[in-house]
């Protein structure tokens, strides 16, 4: 099942890429379509963001209880200021590792 | 300037984005594994589907036991900014074989577009410009394969305490950050951000579709009205 999930989110994100190549579109989208379309990614990402932030087992616990909350945090102004996965992976997950090692 | 010329220069031009590509890439292998796809559904799909994003979401997903649907609509909104690539790159291609256009369509990612329209861009083109896109397509692909074989090794001898899952928001942040320019997108965040806290509890896990479907929706909104006032 999971095969075939992979194998037809491939298909459709190979015809995305080749679509246009070929000579059957028109080469321009509607300014409002061109402006959804870059609109997506910052949606899906953001959701997902906060889901995996703010929701722990299907809940949304106190902020003060969550400690994905504060390192997700520190998280975001790293990611801010240096634009690094690495730096910002470090500091989040260093940060959780500190409080849950803190707050047994 | 020659086809290897032109290759060569394409292999250079993503050699500074393999730092930022080993980690996600790990990252991803990681995840795979921690979220219950085997080894080689985790590395085979990084050249089925090979677009990094929505392959930590395909594994985002899994984790949360999303049903087909879900997963499949998710990853084909995440990844429908690729026509825009497909469109943009279009014109610096359409001189080539149908065999040429197969091959470099495969290759367009995130960062082969932004490096190789840089290059269309910023130079008179070339007879063997295809080349450049190969080189900085066939690099990148390389190091997504192999960052993704050394978080699948690196991932088995990692215990759940750890909570690893947490780097797929922190990837993201990364990713978004960029993204924002202005009013439109602060929008839509806090659109998506508002649904999702408030709908987390949908069947299916459809909230992820309608949180992204709404932000989309108040952005765009808010696009054709800002450009309605100027008129």
């Amino acid at each position: 099942m999971i095969w075939i999930v992979i194998i037809i989110s491939g298909l459709i994100t190979y015809g995305m890429r080749f679509i246009f190549l070929t000579s059957l579109m028109p080469k321009q989208l509607a300014p409002w379509a061109e402006f959804a379309m870059k609109m997506v990614p910052i949606a899906v990402l953001s959701t997902i963001i906060i889901a995996e932030i703010f929701i722990i087992d299907g809940q949304v616990p106190p902020m003060e209880e969550n400690p994905r909350f504060v390192s997700g945090f520190i998280a975001l102004i790293v990611a801010y200021y240096t634009r690094s996965v690495l730096m910002t992976m470090a500091s989040g997950l260093g940060f959780l590792w500190l409080l849950s090692f803190l707050t047994p | 300037m020659s086809k290897w010329q032109e290759f060569k220069e394409g292999v250079g031009s993503a050699a500074p984005l393999l730092l930022g590509i080993l980690p996600f890439g790990m990252a991803y292998g990681i995840l795979g594994r921690e979220v219950g796809l085997t080894i080689w559904q985790t590395f085979f799909m990084s050249s089925l589907l090979y677009a990094g994003t929505s392959q930590i979401i395909f594994a985002q997903l899994v984790g949360i036991s999303a049903p087909a649907p879900v997963l499949l609509s998710s990853i084909a909104a995440m990844n429908a900014r690729h026509l825009l690539y497909s469109a943009s790159i279009s014109g610096y291609l359409s001189h080539l074989s149908l065999r040429w256009r197969i091959i470099l369509a495969y290759f367009l990612t995130d960062e082969t577009f932004a490096v190789t329209i840089a290059r269309y861009q910023a130079q008179q083109a070339t007879p063997h410009m295809h080349f450049f896109m190969l080189g900085s397509g066939i690099t990148l692909w390389s190091c997504w394969q192999s960052a993704t074989a050394i978080g699948i090794i690196a991932g088995a001898s990692l215990p759940p305490s750890l909570q690893l899952g947490f780097v797929i928001p922190l990837i993201f942040m990364v990713i978004i950050i960029p993204l924002i320019k202005g009013r439109h997108e602060l929008i839509v965040i806090f659109t998506s951000a508002l649904i999702v806290l408030n709908f987390q509890d949908l069947a299916y896990n459809s909230w992820l579709i309608l949180a992204s479907v709404s932000g989309v929706l108040a952005g765009t909104l808010s696009f054709l009205y800002e450009k309605r006032q100027r008129q």
